[in-house]
């Protein structure tokens, strides 16, 4: 079992594939969230304010879904360098030579981004199989996805805990004594 | 200086209390008749000592006659008791002697200012004739120092009286505290410090713990390292389904740097914990 402390040292590497994996899919159950949510809210003050009725199903439903995803990322990764998909699992978009995401380098990310789509998922294999976990929109934008969260906090905090634990189980007596 | 005209200092006689009323005139009789008799005795022991010469020309001369030796013998035989006389007369001689001078030495000494003498003595000049390098180094010292029990020393010294007589006050007033902290490693001394040990075994990791750790912060921490666990298993499989055998980057160059080389500059700043409802 992984322990925190003994993830601190994972710090600054290339993120894996289950890392990419679950940290994209909390992007997409949050995208799906809050579009959802979005629509509902938006018919729901066009049918109050107004006498039309706001009907976004197929296509359009899925070009706004689409503009929102880009919007969600392309906002996420120019402004933090990390989407809250990301965020949650401790990750970081970083340049190629490890500097911090710049501007430009973002957003050709977000341009390139549905080629890992486009290509049948072949564009995401790079995160599978490549050495520096690179998948085609990140060799594209030279960009690498890395590990960074406060490993060290989370280390000091699983140590006091546990010697909390080991300290209140020494002064209460057990139960069955 | 007046003591100057009186000869070489301390060897001037003193007359005796008694003696300070001595007439002029007996002086000069006594000063007459002892040059008188020094005189006389030198001349006697000049004529002694001549004498004694011719004699022993006169035997070298004789011993060599015809006969001689019967003659020294016959002389040696009359001799004998003669000088038997003389030996006794000359331990008669000695012995008064010695009484005269056992007689005379301590009214002589009583003539003498001590005091006088020793105040004389001009103690840095004594001591500037000292050779004090030549007489140390003719001291064995570590046979010297081999000779002390410094225990038996040490046993008789008081250590609290003497701790009594100190003034800490004094003493730590005069310690410059800036400058002994100016040498002191901070740095190194914390490299030290085993903090994991002392917020895992002290009251400070509970605070720790209270002020930053909630359920969803120590649920994500779980699961973030979980997941990292899983990668790094994941990754394995992969390496060992693709045969490879070197070994793939760990990171970018600046923040995973190659065997040897330093750590780029600036490493990659924590980022904050993210929040738990991560907005859009």
């Amino acid at each position: 079992m992984t322990r925190a402390r003994d993830a601190m040292e994972h710090q600054g590497h290339y993120a894996g594939p289950v890392s990419r994996l679950l940290a994209y899919a909390a992007d997409t159950f949050i995208i799906g969230i809050l579009y959802t949510a979005g629509l509902a809210l938006l018919r729901f003050a066009v049918q109050a304010a107004t006498p039309w009725t706001l009907n976004v199903e197929g296509a359009w439903f899925a070009v706004g879904a689409v503009a929102w995803g880009a919007l969600y990322f392309g906002a996420s990764w120019v402004g933090f360098g990390r989407s809250p998909g990301m965020s949650l699992l401790g990750l970081r978009i970083v340049r190629g030579d490890g500097a911090s995401l710049d501007r430009r380098h973002a957003l050709i990310r977000l341009i390139a981004f549905p080629l890992g789509y486009l290509t049948l998922g072949l564009g995401f294999l790079g995160i599978v199989i490549g050495r520096t976990r690179q998948a085609i929109y990140d060799r594209i934008a030279d960009t690498a996805v890395v590990y960074d969260w406060d490993a060290e906090a989370a280390k000091l905090r699983e140590l006091a805990t546990r010697g909390g634990h080991r300290r209140t189980r020494g002064a209460a007596p057990p139960a069955d004594a | 200086m007046d003591d100057t005209s009186h000869g070489s200092p301390g060897t001037d006689l003193v007359p005796l209390a008694g003696a300070r009323g001595l007439p002029r005139e007996l002086a000069v009789a006594a000063d007459l008749a002892l040059g008188a008799g020094s005189r006389a005795l030198r001349t006697a022991l000049g004529a002694g000592a001549a004498g004694l010469a011719v004699t022993r020309a006169g035997g070298r001369l004789v011993a060599r006659l015809p006969g001689a030796g019967l003659a020294v013998r016959t002389a040696t035989g009359a001799a004998r008791p003669l000088a038997a006389e003389g030996a006794r007369v000359r331990g008669d001689v000695v012995a008064q002697a010695q009484r005269a001078l056992e007689a005379v030495v301590p009214a002589v000494v009583a003539l003498l200012d001590v005091d006088a003498i020793v105040g004389s003595v001009d103690p840095d000049a004594l001591l500037a004739r000292v050779d004090a390098d030549a007489l140390l180094a003719t001291v064995d010292v570590d046979a010297l120092l081999a000779t002390v029990d410094v225990d038996a020393l040490l046993a008789r010294v008081n250590v609290d009286a003497f701790l009594a007589g100190v003034d800490i006050d004094t003493v730590i007033a005069r310690v410059d505290v800036d400058a002994i902290a100016a040498r002191i490693d901070v740095n190194a001394i914390v490299q030290q410090v085993d903090v994991d040990a002392i917020v895992e075994e002290t009251e400070l990791g509970t605070i720790v713990a209270r002020s930053t750790s909630g359920f969803a912060s120590e649920a994500l921490d779980a699961a973030r390292a979980q997941t990292v666990g899983v990668d790094t298993l994941v990754t394995r499989l992969v390496e060992r389904v693709l045969r490879r055998r070197s070994e793939a980057p760990l990171g970018p160059p600046l923040l995973v740097p190659e065997e040897g080389e330093a750590p780029a500059d600036p490493p990659l700043a924590p980022a904050a914990d993210p929040p738990d409802a991560p907005a859009p």
